[in-house]
């Protein structure tokens, strides 16, 4: 057989090989059923790993919805504000006293809510730039020689810090109590919004300011 | 409930079970290990179903797949193979038992042949030569040029008929 007979001859007995060789029926309708039962389980898995990532993702956006809820209407007896420093927002306020609470943070470090009464009390930080406590309260208590005629001014402690309680007048028509709360690195004011013809209320002033945490700052 | 993509692989496998499973059994000449790789092509061709772009048949791609399972099966078998070639001296007695394939006995030299010659050469004679794909579809399906088709072939069927005529094979008659 000379070489091209040769060829022709492999050529068809490697395409005989294809037509001699046959995978039994039974054999492969068993393939068949474990492709089908793989895919069915594999698209579970897909599911179960799907679902799982809806889950997790729909749980992380609840709890974070939910701490953002009780940030903002959470019933906090004490407020640590120890992590806040100047700059940043205030979010918790606020215990049963105080259920309505409308904050709204205008800036990014001030917060806004209503108390019992009705009236609105704002709350900000501001880095302590005169240095010590001292100094700072010496700015803010009226000066001795020249005193504010709209309203008053007297040191009292809040909370275990040293604070000026601001009154006005008796007869002031304008202005509100308010209250500054002194630590190293920041001043805290907190302050009735003022209304016509309305001051406020020093004692629930005091109390809401009492609630808050100025330690370690 | 079926989706589409399963119903498109359940009817492939219809239309080519066989070739593949015998393109597989012709590569890792293991009828057992061949159908547990013709099970995984076609859930791995469900798995990656996504990647066909239907720029080529879907026998091809059916073919790339299985190449792609088959070689990572012989390559992880390598060093298996290795071990029980210096440990045990016995060779698979029947690769063939009649309950799941039937051959021709007149196919058996050639079968047994093909499964001496080097892997590449192997793959190229059953896609080129047995399956009948072309150079370009043969090309796809190896991921190699078509030069390194036409080379390797070249070079892959004088192995295969040196191999036969070591076996004392007998042509088949040319009219």
């Amino acid at each position: 057989m000379n070489k091209q007979n040769e060829t022709i001859s492999l050529d068809r007995s490697l395409q005989k090989l294809e037509y001699e060789m046959e995978w039994k029926m039974e054999r492969t309708l068993k393939i068949r059923q474990r492709i089908i039962k793989d895919i069915k389980k594999g698209k579970r898995r897909s599911q179960l790993q799907k679902g799982f990532v809806l889950f997790t993702t729909f749980a992380l956006i609840s709890m974070f919805v939910f701490l953002l809820a009780g940030q903002l209407t959470g019933k906090l007896n004490t407020m640590d504000l120890s992590t806040l420093p100047a700059g940043e927002e205030l979010h918790t306020i606020a215990d049963e006293e105080i259920p309505e609470l409308q904050s709204q943070l205008e800036e990014l470090h001030q917060v806004q809510f209503k108390t019992p009464s009705g009236r609105e009390i704002t709350i900000h930080t501001q880095e302590n730039e005169w240095g010590s406590v001292d100094n700072a309260i010496a700015v803010f208590m009226n000066h001795p020689k020249y005193p504010s005629l709209s309203y008053t001014t007297k040191e009292i402690t809040i909370s275990n810090q040293r604070a000026v309680l601001q009154e006005p007048v008796p007869d002031a028509k304008v202005g509100s109590y308010k209250l500054y709360v002194f630590t190293e690195s920041y001043v805290y004011y907190v302050q009735f919004v003022a209304g016509h013809n309305d001051k406020g209320d020093r004692d629930e002033l005091l109390k809401i300011a009492e609630q808050f945490n100025y330690e370690n700052l | 409930m079926h989706d589409y993509r399963e119903n498109e692989i359940v009817e492939w496998y219809t239309q080519f079970h066989q070739t593949i499973f015998k393109f597989i059994l012709l590569m890792v000449k293991d009828y057992q290990q061949a159908e547990d790789l013709t099970h995984e092509t076609f859930v791995k061709a469900y798995k990656y179903h996504h990647t066909f772009k239907r720029d080529s048949s879907v026998k091809t791609w059916l073919f790339s797949v299985a190449h792609n399972v088959t070689i990572d099966y012989i390559r992880k078998q390598k060093p298996i193979r290795l071990f029980k070639e210096v440990f045990t001296s016995k060779k698979d007695p029947n690769p063939l038992p009649e309950q799941i394939v039937q051959m021709k006995e007149s196919s058996l030299e050639l079968y047994e042949a093909l499964a001496n010659l080097k892997e590449s050469y192997r793959e190229v004679i059953i896609l080129r030569k047995i399956k009948g794909f072309s150079i370009e579809e043969t090309s796809k399906i190896l991921d190699w040029t078509e030069s390194k088709v036409k080379s390797t072939l070249n070079r892959a069927l004088p192995a295969l008929e040196k191999q036969l005529s070591k076996e004392g094979f007998v042509y088949e008659q040319t009219k």
